[in-house]
């Protein structure tokens, strides 16, 4: 039986290198295009000519080098978020920098965010701790985004290329024990992909908060964590039938096993432990990005 | 979700979001074309009346978020619809007036499974291109299809025996 399944996949993979072969000419391409840009006429006149007069619009800003760009690349802090809470008055966060960008067929809208300490500490480990960690977190959070700015001012050179990228950032948690900044990241090119990451400092300590720190030297949490999400996976599925998780899926090496260390997760206003995935990770792509908040009891005794 | 916001700002952005999605995947739509039709004319054709009908019907489109899957369905039913009309440059056809295939008389097995492929149901032949070639999970398989995952699975099945049976057989 083995080997039979062994002949066909080795015949499936023959004739995929086969099909992959077919590609359009340039020509074709351009047939495309030409139907493309019909179809899209065709809806402006049957829309009172206001999709025509939008391209206008751009192709005069186009035209007179209009481009909306403001990124803050003196380095000094753009003060545009305000509104933006104090937080524990340990760490506040500002706009590091704002870059946005809009065209027919590009469109960045990236703030960076920046944490920074306040100086009124009396315990000087504690302030240097803090200095340190977010030191570190704005360099990182700033490395992700620079790349992104990189790769996305790389791709207005293309002629054909459609991209959109947006970056926001949230406060997730604002307890006198623990600070969470969440970076938003969208990047669509076709189709849209939107990632997280999790960056949680322990006030006590001021520290980066990892997984292992809030458990018991020893103690298994993988397991409980993992368990309770496959529970909440099933759970939801049940409920509704929209909703699909990577479980007990036909395909097995696309089922959800365990976390690891290098999972994100925060702690929330009620100090539950919830983790977050990328889309794709556990969850078809329409699922989005997914998490799942572990109930205090599952971790009942292993928890510092 | 907050962050899509500015979507909303634009009265065309579904209409730029096809028109994007069209012009970074039409060597996927065509690749699915020329397996239902082995010709370049009729495969090119089948991705430019799928993109028309696309941008046409944007309207229908409900959420954004499975733009892509609808535009991979439209081209589906364009093959579908094509296989139905009379044909111009039918495989058989072409076969008979010796028109050059993308097929190689050095490789007689890959015809052979290419035939087995062929002389499957349209939708489960789908499913299998799907499956097999193009790296699409299950879950969005049945997205494409409209159909249920259960229907896809069986799909898959049948077909995969179809083809293990024409294999042993060659």
């Amino acid at each position: 039986m083995a080997e039979k399944n062994d002949l066909l996949e080795r015949e499936l993979h023959i004739l995929r290198k086969e099909y992959e072969k077919h590609r359009m000419t340039d020509f074709q391409v351009g047939q495309l295009q030409e139907k493309i840009r019909e179809a899209k006429e065709m809806d402006q006149n049957n829309k009172n000519h206001t999709g025509k007069i939008r391209i206008a619009v751009a192709a005069a800003a186009v035209a007179a080098g209009l481009f909306v760009i403001l990124p803050n690349t003196s380095g000094t802090i753009a003060h545009a978020m305000e509104q933006i809470p104090i937080i524990g008055q340990l760490v506040r966060v500002v706009t590091f920098r704002d870059y946005a960008y809009e065209s027919d067929r590009n469109m960045a809208d990236i703030e960076v965010p920046e944490i920074k300490p306040e100086e009124q500490l009396e315990d000087s480990t504690l302030q240097e701790n803090i200095d340190r960690t977010t030191a570190e977190i704005n360099a990182e959070i700033q490395s992700i985004t620079d790349d992104l700015i990189a790769e996305f001012e790389k791709n207005l050179d293309e002629e054909m290329g459609y991209q959109d990228v947006v970056v926001k950032s949230e406060v997730l948690t604002t307890t006198p024990d623990y600070f969470t900044l969440k970076l938003i990241c969208y990047q669509g090119a076709g189709s849209g992909y939107q990632w997280n990451y999790y960056y949680t400092i322990d006030l006590n300590t001021g520290e980066r908060l990892q997984l292992k720190d809030i458990f018991k030297e020893g103690a298994d949490y993988i397991t409980p964590i993992s368990e309770d999400i496959k529970r909440q996976m099933q759970e939801r599925m049940d409920a509704d039938e929209n909703v699909h998780y990577w479980l007990n899926d036909e395909i097995e090496e696309w089922n959800f096993k365990a976390i690891t260390d290098e999972t994100s997760f925060y702690l929330n206003e009620r100090g539950n432990v919830v983790i977050g995935f990328n889309e794709g990770d556990v969850a078809p792509m329409y699922m989005g990005t997914v998490e799942f908040e572990i109930p205090a009891e599952v971790l009942d005794g292993i928890r510092k | 979700m907050q962050i899509f916001s500015y979507k909303k700002k634009n009265k065309n952005a579904k209409k730029d979001l096809l028109e994007k999605i069209l012009l970074e995947k039409y060597d996927q739509y065509y690749r699915l074309a020329y397996s239902y039709v082995h010709n370049d004319m009729d495969a090119c054709d089948i991705v430019q009346n799928g993109a028309y009908r696309a941008l046409r019907g944007s309207d229908t489109l409900q959420n954004a978020e499975y733009a892509e899957t609808w535009v991979y369905r439209i081209m589906l039913n364009e093959c579908f619809r094509h296989l139905k009309q009379p044909q111009k440059y039918s495989y058989e056809s072409m076969q008979e007036t010796g028109f050059e295939l993308s097929y190689t008389e050095d490789n007689c097995e890959k015809i052979d499974l290419q035939r087995a492929l062929d002389s499957l149901p349209e939708k489960d032949k789908a499913v299998v291109i799907l499956r097999y070639f193009e790296d699409r999970k299950l879950e969005e398989i049945a997205d494409i299809l409209e159909e249920n995952v259960n229907t896809v699975k069986s799909r898959l099945y049948r077909s995969i025996k179809k083809l293990r049976v024409y294999l042993e057989n060659s």
